[in-house]
């Protein structure tokens, strides 16, 4: 069928459809190619980020790899709600890796995979936050300074969300979880320096690393189409926001993660090698404030009075931001 | 104690209740204030959970056994189960037994009762919950099902009301709405066609304790001394380290979140070589990696204190439900000679003692002690009376700032060396993993291993346990060995044996190492066969009584995997076949 293509305005903006786009940038999602590697009847909760986060980078790389891929999964809640029988969501060989060891059990079986000379057949480690910047880091810092031929991806939903919502070293500052309650003078999550594991991938000088979000899915899939077009280790980090755990409307998901990106609160960007190779400008920049009161975990900041001296403390890590990686620059803001 | 036999007719003694519902149907918030309004009322309880992994959107039934008398275990069987939807709810119905003088409640329009549960006999019956509570603006269908339960065990209106506005502290319309949603449930209770109202209360329920084991071995701890926590989340652990973090601010100790397990008991170790006793709690996964750090701990003769929520394993196992199966590692984990402390609790009020006591043995002998809890405490809450305070005290045994010739791992008679706490005046010394000398220095001649490796089994042989190493009750020949939350079960079912004539002994092992021989072979003086209970698949208290007893008596093992809870008929029926064969 031949195909006309239409320029309408939209198109790259956040409201363009499938529809409207010319067959080869098309998500692989909107194909009736797509492998439903993670599919539907898994028990995430309404709204839940790293299901959707998940389904389009597994089906993006399946896609990339010819349907010839395997994933080690580490524990948590993509592991938790896509498991247990019979919702048994995984349409391809994934093994559960349990907690902090999914890199080096990738690392094993790629090992696996070049000795045999399977080269066609590629391997994934996915994980969330805690599995990721917590108690998988030895073993991911190991991966990538063998530069195994492995593509990383954490879902980050900042906190651990399986088992209650406590903190990881991947929660914003001055949000409450479990174990950061809103009290006492500085409520919330310490004002740290965080662990920012992209730039400490980068820091491996790792051949690919790439940071996206649930809102802008097409991009998503094109940076693990990039990734998984490259041999050695490669690090996705996926901001998928948690209903339950930050306290949003579970209709929300992608606006949080768009604001999360407007803000200049996450960066979202791809490097190679250790250099900055690509920046996603911020389009309608958004004060910090219009990120953080839809979610409960920042209820305590908007009380009576507001905590305004701590609202400006994270409006500055963004302004940061925004300088670091060039997120506004003055051709592109409006 | 009454016994389910004499259960019948309106003076009920014990009543077994089970909600189940979708994920944030408020099932859970539901029993909880049922759990609440009985203990206000000055019954006592016990509530048990059951659910998928922890995380919304999965179904979770709430078990409530709410008693004139003291339970630690469930009951056989249940005497309603209300269903506020049937989503998946026969994925309980192994673990909510019912049978024909159940009742199944539920609502027609959520359609027909599946007919799994049917199979049981349980007589269905229909309330409309969803219509009830809709007729209250923001009522809901929990709350209706609380006020039919309450209704159905004859809980008294006012401790149901003041349990829910406890619960829901903002009030207003909200509580408004929620106590008018249970009165519709009192009165559609009235209209089931059986009901078990309990008998009056028995004493005064004054001082008594709503704690879930968690809770309790977290208080316990803090009795004990421990001011430094470190822990990093799994389940059914979590609980204590969230309790821990407020609770530990007000008497001026301090809990860190850590990045992983290995960081956890590193960092206790790091605390409690710095002079703080220290606790981290943690499930079998969490328990695998911390054990070479136990190991250091040992050797370098630092206390620490391991609080292990067993769960269901090995590996990832079942998460949220119950085993006793970490007996093995506990005890034999560690490599090389590395004598340490296993305590196990026998209740939920136990975990407040045992813990205690773990920790006072951890400090005065300057080891490592492993608390084996499990999930049957640890997510369980009950009601229970305020454990006696048996007043641990010993302490860590400090040496003299600017000592002469200060010697760290001196060779004492007892074993236990003064320990320098670093800051302390002229007594500093190497704190070390690497075999070493009395005074610290790594050294590889056998004479220092040999010398090191019996000064620490001596110290944990150089003190008194006292009566505390085990509850010891009952006469005869016969007895049954057993340990943890298999404790409760037994001792209900020896309760029922009695009516049948038999008479045996009960020996619940808390210390488990260092091992008790005389004191146990004085406990099963005269006993000829001997019935060790425990729940796991390969009889690992079995095995290590064999291997570490010299036990006359004639032993047959009653295990069996979990997650399913021992119930007492289960083992009053065992009992009895082993009694007579």
């Amino acid at each position: 069928m031949s195909y006309q293509p239409v320029k309408f305005y939209q198109t790259g903006t956040f409201t363009v459809g499938n529809r409207l786009l010319p067959p080869d940038v098309r998500t692989v999602q909107s194909t009736q190619r797509r492998t439903n590697s993670l599919n539907s009847g898994h028990r995430a909760c309404q709204g839940c980020g790293e299901a959707l986060g998940a389904r389009f980078a597994m089906d993006a790389a399946m896609e990339a790899s010819e349907r010839k891929l395997i994933a080690a999964n580490a524990t948590g809640c993509l592991e938790v709600f896509s498991t247990p029988y019979p919702e048994t969501s995984w349409q391809i060989p994934w093994i559960h890796s349990v907690f902090g060891n999914t890199a080096a059990v990738a690392t094993g079986i790629a090992a696996a995979l070049k000795v045999k000379g399977r080269t066609d057949v590629r391997v994934v480690a996915q994980g969330g936050d805690g599995g990721t910047t917590d108690i998988g880091f030895g073993c991911l810092s190991g991966m990538f300074e063998r530069n195994d031929d492995v593509l990383f991806i954490c879902y980050d939903n900042e906190a651990y969300m399986n088992t209650g919502v406590q903190r990881s070293s991947a929660t914003p500052a001055a949000a409450r979880t479990a174990t950061t309650m809103a009290v006492g003078s500085e409520p919330g999550n310490v004002f740290g320096q965080g662990k920012n594991v992209p730039a400490i991938a980068m820091a491996h000088e790792i051949p690919y690393v790439a940071t996206a979000t649930v809102a802008d899915l097409h991009d998503l899939e094109a940076k693990v189409k990039t990734a998984m077009g490259m041999r050695g280790a490669r690090y996705i980090h996926i901001l998928v926001p948690c209903p339950l755990g930050w306290g949003h409307a579970s209709h929300d998901t992608i606006r949080i993660a768009r604001l999360a990106k407007e803000t200049g609160l996450f960066p979202v960007f791809e490097a190679a090698h250790g250099e900055l190779t690509s920046v996603s400008r911020i389009r309608h920049q958004h004060a910090v404030e219009d990120y953080l009161r839809p979610q409960k975990r920042f209820a305590h900041l908007f009380g009576d009075p507001p905590r305004r001296d701590v609202i400006d403390h994270l409006q500055a890590l963004a302004d940061r931001n925004i300088r670091r990686y060039g997120l506004l620059d003055a051709k592109e803001s409006v | 104690m009454n016994t389910a036999t004499s259960n019948k007719g309106d003076n009920a003694t014990s009543v077994s209740l089970a909600l189940a519902g979708s994920g944030g149907a408020g099932v859970m918030t539901a029993g909880n204030m049922l759990l609440e309004a009985a203990a206000l009322a000055g019954y006592f309880g016990l509530m048990t959970r059951t659910s998928g992994p922890q995380i919304r959107g999965g179904e979770a039934a709430a078990m409530l056994r709410i008693a004139t008398y003291a339970v630690d275990g469930p009951d056989d069987r249940f005497d309603a189960l209300i269903a506020v939807d049937w989503l998946n709810i026969t994925r309980f119905s192994a673990e909510i037994p019912l049978d024909a003088d159940s009742l199944l409640i539920g609502d027609p329009a959520q359609g027909a009762a599946p007919e799994a549960l049917l199979e049981s006999g349980a007589q269905s019956v229909s309330v409309e919950f969803k219509t009830l509570a809709k007729s209250i603006k923001s009522g809901w269908p929990n709350m209706v099902a609380l006020g039919l339960l309450a209704g159905f065990a004859g809980l008294p209106q006012d401790a149901v009301e003041a349990a829910i506005a406890k619960s829901m502290k903002k009030g207003g319309d909200a509580l408004a709405a929620s106590i008018a949603a249970m009165h519709l449930g009192l009165s559609a209770a009235q209209k089931l066609p059986r009901r078990m109202p309990l008998a009056p209360p028995q004493g005064a329920c004054s001082g008594r304790w709503l704690v879930t084991g968690n809770q309790a071995a977290g208080y316990g701890a803090i009795r004990g001394g421990v001011r430094f926590v470190a822990a990093y989340p799994i389940t059914p652990a979590t609980e204590l380290l969230e309790w821990m973090a407020p609770a530990l601010t007000r008497v001026g100790g301090t809990l860190v979140q850590a990045e992983d397990e290995l960081a956890s008991i590193n960092m206790i170790l790091g605390a409690s070589y710095g002079g703080v006793p220290s606790l981290t709690a943690t499930s079998g996964p969490g328990l695998s990696l911390m054990i070479e750090a136990l190991g250091l701990g040992v050797t370098a003769e630092i206390p620490l204190v391991v609080v292990d929520v067993m769960r269901t394993g090995p590996s990832t196992g079942i998460a949220t439900k119950t085993e006793q199966g970490d007996v093995n590692i506990a005890l034999y984990g560690l490599h090389g000679d590395a004598p340490h402390i296993v305590v196990a609790p026998n209740s939920i009020g136990d975990c407040v003692r045992a813990t205690q006591w773990a920790v006072t043995l951890a400090e005065s002998l300057q080891t490592p002690a492993i608390v084996l809890s499990d999930q049957s405490f640890g997510q369980a809450r009950a009601v229970i009376d305020q454990p006696a305070d048996l007043a641990f005290t010993s302490r860590r045994k400090l040496a003299e700032p600017n000592a002469k010739d200060y010697k760290r791992y001196l060779l004492t008679d007892s074993g236990v060396s003064p320990m320098a706490v670093p800051g302390m005046a002229g007594i500093a010394y190497t704190a070390d993993g690497l075999e070493h000398n009395e005074r610290g220095t790594p050294s590889s001649q056998a004479s220092d291993h040999l010398a090191q490796l019996d000064k620490r089994r001596r110290k944990l042989a150089s003190i008194d346990y006292g009566d505390y190493w085990a509850d010891v009750e009952g006469e005869g020949e016969l007895a049954v060995i057993t340990f943890g939350s298999c404790t409760g079960p037994v001792r209900e079912a020896f309760a029922r044996a009695k009516d049948d004539g038999l008479h045996a002994r009960l020996i619940s092992l808390r210390l488990l190492s260092p091992v008790q021989p005389e004191r146990l072979a004085s406990a099963l003086a005269g006993v000829r066969r001997a019935l060790i209970v425990e729940q796991n698949h390969s009889a690992q208290f079995l095995r290590y009584l064999r291997a570490e007893y010299d036990i006359a008596a004639q032993m047959t093992s009653f295990h069996r995997p979990g997650p399913l809870p021992f119930r007492p008929d289960e083992i009053h029926r065992r009992l009895i076949d082993w009694s007579r064969s």
